[in-house]
């Protein structure tokens, strides 16, 4: 079940729009809980929890530090606070949904999302450019393994790898970074990339029309019960 | 005929055959020059292989790309269609841009030594078809150092210019070393050792075999069979799933010590070499026996003529120094063992018989080797080296 470029647009903005005037905290739980299956379906548990371990919940603990510290946490408060952070929860989950793309799509997804020639070429490269990052970083660190650089595996000895592997992993990228954009130019690879038959999405599918309906419904209702408070 | 440049290194041959696509580039037109190592070629910007053929196939419904693509299945390449580009072996990844580069149809296409990683089984069907002048094939000018090893009638390209400002021999220099005081190797051994990237894909199954020192041992096998992988493995890179290692007899783990028992010098030097200068490249401070590591560098600095070079960024060298500063770097961090994954690549003739000497030093001197290698000439020279084949995962 894969999404479509559109309904990643619809999911974003429709999504959005509503958690925006939606005040109820029920309802917004209601919704993350419709929308969050969809994110796992989209990536997988993993990256949603180690998303929501790391960016989320830190959030979420600054957020609320921040009001017991300087002391404007009062009861009254405290549901509008839990709002606040209800309404980030849901966005980032869409956020997620509409721009986690699986790699095999991206270059599907920016077409239908209206760019071509040198923007599609820079958003693509942009794009895979984590996966060399991750792949580079590994490469390097295997290189110091197989110096005898690292004495053992243990967690600390690898934190202490960290200051040796930047400075490569920068140099080596912008290495690349100007050697592919010669080669692509050579190629002619950016007339390539608006025309080439990649994997397509069926935005058509059942499950495609499905999220449109639950956007649009959610979309609908809180637009009518914002104006009709 | 194809068009080839049979010149030595430090000839200038690189510039010539940049120049030789520059020389009539338009701005709409193609001119591609793949160099040594596959690995800087690939697009980038396709996750799979599949995409990456997809990106290149300028033309789908054409006979050349029919038999392009034909060919690739013939070889196997398609059962790694879902792969990732970086993530095939170095013969994988230089087929994969051959074949790739010969599909976008480009008006010139410069190959600078990129068929040495191919083995003999996938070079004769490439060449076929690249000789084959009933197809749509860019106009393509090849320059390798193995020429002489494929099957190919070549028309050869007039070159006169040269440049030998770093040409230098090394052989006579080897064996000067005096007495350095190598240390010597204890038998290696490999148990029933079993290891894939993916749990449920081993890529080396169930090895055994006894390694004695002072050898040498040529691991071959076709491209994709898992050498450099069993390279890594001995080298303690990567954790078995099961299985074990013995050093002198005692049972090691060896991913607990990386690179303490086993030199490796990888097949392309740019995932080897990351330091900012190539002094600091050769004076490690890896697990080796420093006391004893000025001596040592200062004899393989002569020998690989580095004098010049110790203060230049290793990336701003050409591949050919790269390749020989990995091999130098090898060798200063000593090791009982050393694994050298393609030690020639882009090296010529004369080179390649001076590291061929380098490496009969090393095994007299106690040392292990093993050797992994497309190049039967290079092979031919050890009149002693013992033959391990490497097939579906194990030997």
């Amino acid at each position: 079940m894969q999404i479509h470029p559109y309904t990643r647009l619809a999911v974003l903005c429709l999504g959005v729009t509503g958690c925006v005037l939606s005040c109820n905290l029920l309802e917004l739980g209601i919704f993350e809980l419709i929308m969050l299956p969809i994110l796992i379906g989209n990536t997988s548990i993993k990256i949603v929890i180690i998303f929501f371990q790391y960016a989320i919940l830190p959030m979420m603990a600054m957020f609320f530090l921040f009001h017991l510290l300087t002391g404007s946490l009062e009861s009254y408060q405290y549901s509008h606070e839990m709002l606040i952070v209800a309404k980030l929860i849901v966005i980032t989950t869409l956020i997620q949904i509409a721009f986690i793309i699986p790699l095999k799509f991206v270059h599907f997804t920016f077409r239908k999302w209206g760019f071509k020639g040198s923007s599609l070429m820079i958003l693509v490269g942009s794009y895979f450019v984590w996966v060399d990052v991750v792949k580079r970083s590994q490469r390097i660190l295997i290189a110091r393994f197989s110096q005898g650089y690292i004495q053992n595996r243990t967690f600390i000895s690898k934190i202490r790898q960290m200051p040796f592997i930047i400075i490569p992993l920068i140099i080596g990228i912008l290495r690349t970074a100007s050697e592919r954009s010669d080669m692509w130019n050579r190629k002619d690879i950016r007339s390539q990339l608006d025309t080439a038959k990649f994997s397509e999405i069926n935005g058509k599918s059942l499950y495609n029309l499905s999220l449109y309906t639950i956007c649009i419904v959610w979309v609908l209702y809180n637009i009518l019960k914002y104006y009709s408070v | 005929m194809l068009k080839c440049l049979p010149v030595r290194n430090f000839t200038g041959r690189t510039s010539y055959l940049k120049a030789w696509l520059d020389l009539d580039a338009k701005e709409h037109g193609r001119y591609v020059y793949l160099g040594e190592m596959p690995s800087n070629y690939i697009s980038g910007l396709a996750p799979t292989v599949q995409d990456e053929v997809t990106l290149h196939n300028l033309f789908p419904q054409s006979d050349t790309a029919t038999t392009i693509l034909s060919l690739l299945r013939k070889v196997g390449l398609d059962k790694k269609f879902t792969s990732n580009p970086f993530d095939l072996s170095g013969g994988e990844q230089s087929l994969l841009i051959i074949l790739c580069n010969l599909l976008i149809n480009s008006d010139k296409l410069a190959i600078d030594a990129t068929f040495e990683q191919l083995n003999r089984k996938w070079r004769t069907p490439l060449f076929d078809l690249i000789s084959n002048t009933e197809y749509d094939l860019p106009n393509m000018l090849i320059s390798d150092n193995r020429l002489g090893e494929y099957n190919v009638r070549w028309s050869q390209q007039e070159f006169t210019n040269s440049w030998d400002g770093l040409n230098t021999t090394f052989r006579d220099i080897i064996f000067s070393a005096g007495n350095i005081g190598w240390i010597e190797a204890r038998a290696l051994s490999l148990s029933k050792v079993s290891f894939g990237y993916q749990r449920n894909n081993l890529v080396i199954k169930n090895c055994s075999y006894d390694f004695e020192p002072g050898m040498i041992y040529h691991l071959n096998g076709e491209n994709g069979s898992g050498k450099s992988t069993l390279s890594k493995l001995l080298c303690g890179l990567y954790k078995p799933y099961s299985g074990s290692f013995a050093i002198g007899g005692r049972v090691v783990d060896l991913y607990q010590y990386p690179g303490k028992f086993l030199g490796y010098c990888f097949q392309n030097p740019d995932d080897q070499l990351f330091r900012s200068s190539v002094k600091k490249e050769l004076y490690q401070t890896g697990q080796g026996k420093e006391s004893n590591q000025t001596n040592i560098v200062d004899y393989v600095v002569k020998l690989f003529g580095l004098e010049k070079l110790m203060d230049m960024h290793p990336g701003d060298l050409p591949f050919v120094m790269r390749k020989r500063v990995s091999l130098a770097a090898t060798l200063c961090n000593e090791r009982e063992w050393y694994i050298f994954d393609e030690p020639t690549i882009g090296q010529d003739d004369i080179n390649t018989m001076a590291i061929c000497d380098i490496i009969k030093y090393l095994a007299k001197q106690g040392k292990g080797i093993i050797l992994i290698t497309h190049s039967e000439y290079f092979i031919n020279y050890f009149d002693n080296a013992i033959q391990i084949t490497l097939a579906n995962g194990t030997f």
